[in-house]
């Protein structure tokens, strides 16, 4: 099948303003976004600039905004969409090239809530690993699936209107540590998420959760955060 | 924050099309909101003739008997009765109650505005 292709373009050393360039490409309907804007890359228009690492929806790199819609390329099918596909970069964050944003404000808000494991007591006396019960394990389970794409939190309208807010993907990291019974920094990272710019921003619009690839149910983890800045309890 | 388009970006946020009932949830709550804003300054416009004493007032009053006025006050009664219930969706969803059941919310939100709307109207016009 023959796919109109529509391309978000932006070159900072050219063009003063974006623009879209329109490709004909052929595709088979098995054929993935990544793999057309691989071939356009190779024989159209050698310029076309886009992230792409493991092409196999683990690392996250590829997250495109395509008919509207935040995606990864790598896991978007063409029959899936049709004949006319729209590609633009992910909104809310500065274009640096094509489809490339500047990631770097997403990180900074990742980092904000301590997305690492934090346990200062002393190991257990055998010295090797601190159990955690499957039940315990089980909690964030959910939460643990996420691979910093920033398809959530690029598709929330209270991130588009500020990004001090530290939008879906950050609160997602929370949750995986907040809920789990081996850390033990919950109550230091309730209080970082409950400063004005984080849980209270989330209006459940639910765009983060039709956005996730990996399809965490994220305005329900935001939800259990918010209950718990309330409760205190973690259960 | 972003040289992405602006006029692109406003459009987007009201985008209905590609989204979830979640978000056309929001958009709506949104739209009613900017509109119950802009009745409420309407509203307060309307109260500060009785500033000019009760002539003034009942004036003004014989203006809201017109058709167009009516439909005006329709559209206020079924945003005021959206907002509140979907208000109160948003309050449930945001404590991760009733997520499963969230587009059920928004759709009972819209038809309960819908039938509100519908009485007062058929009271306005028949009564």
């Amino acid at each position: 099948m023959e796919v109109t292709l529509k391309i978000f373009r932006f070159n900072p050393e050219v063009d003063k303003r974006w623009h879209y360039e329109t490709y004909r490409v052929n595709a088979e309907p098995t054929d993935r976004v990544l793999d057309l804007l691989e071939y356009v890359k190779g024989y159209i228009d050698g310029t076309l600039s886009f992230r792409r690492s493991c092409a196999h929806g683990v690392c996250g790199s590829d997250a495109v905004r395509i008919n509207g819609m935040n995606r990864l390329a790598c896991k978007t099918l063409v029959r899936d969409l049709g004949d006319k596909i729209t590609v633009e970069p992910i909104m809310g964050l500065k274009v640096i090239k094509d489809l490339i944003v500047d990631m770097e404000p997403f990180f900074e808000n990742y980092k904000k809530v301590l997305p690492w494991f934090i346990n200062n007591s002393p190991l257990p006396a055998d010295g090797k690993e601190r159990l955690q019960s499957p039940e315990a394990r089980e909690r964030f389970d959910d939460t643990t699936k996420c691979i910093l794409c920033a398809c959530c939190t690029t598709s929330c309208p209270s991130f588009w209107g500020s990004d001090d807010y530290l939008g879906p993907a950050a609160l997602v990291a929370a949750h995986r540590f907040i809920f789990d019974d081996r850390d033990e920094a919950a109550a230091e990272r309730l209080q970082i998420i409950s400063e004005t710019s984080g849980l209270a921003r989330c209006h459940t619009a639910f765009n983060c959760t039709m956005a996730c690839p990996r399809e965490i149910q994220i305005t329900k983890a935001i939800g259990e955060l918010k209950l718990a800045t309330i409760t205190g309890r973690l259960d | 924050m972003n040289n992405q388009p602006s006029s692109r970006k406003l459009l987007t946020w009201f985008n209905p099309l590609g989204r979830n009932p979640g978000a056309w949830a929001f958009i709506l709550n949104r739209l009613t909101g900017l509109g119950l804003t802009f009745y409420l300054f309407l509203h307060l416009i309307v109260l500060g003739r009785l500033a000019q004493g009760p002539q003034a007032y009942e004036e003004f009053l014989e203006l809201t008997k017109s058709p167009l006025v009516k439909l005006g006050e329709l559209l206020v009664i079924g945003a005021v009765i959206y907002h509140a219930l979907n208000g109160l969706r948003v309050v449930l969803t945001s404590f991760g109650l009733g997520i499963r059941q969230q587009t059920q919310m928004f759709y009972l939100s819209v038809l309960l505005a819908l039938v509100g709307t519908l009485v007062f109207a058929i009271r306005m016009f028949a009564g």
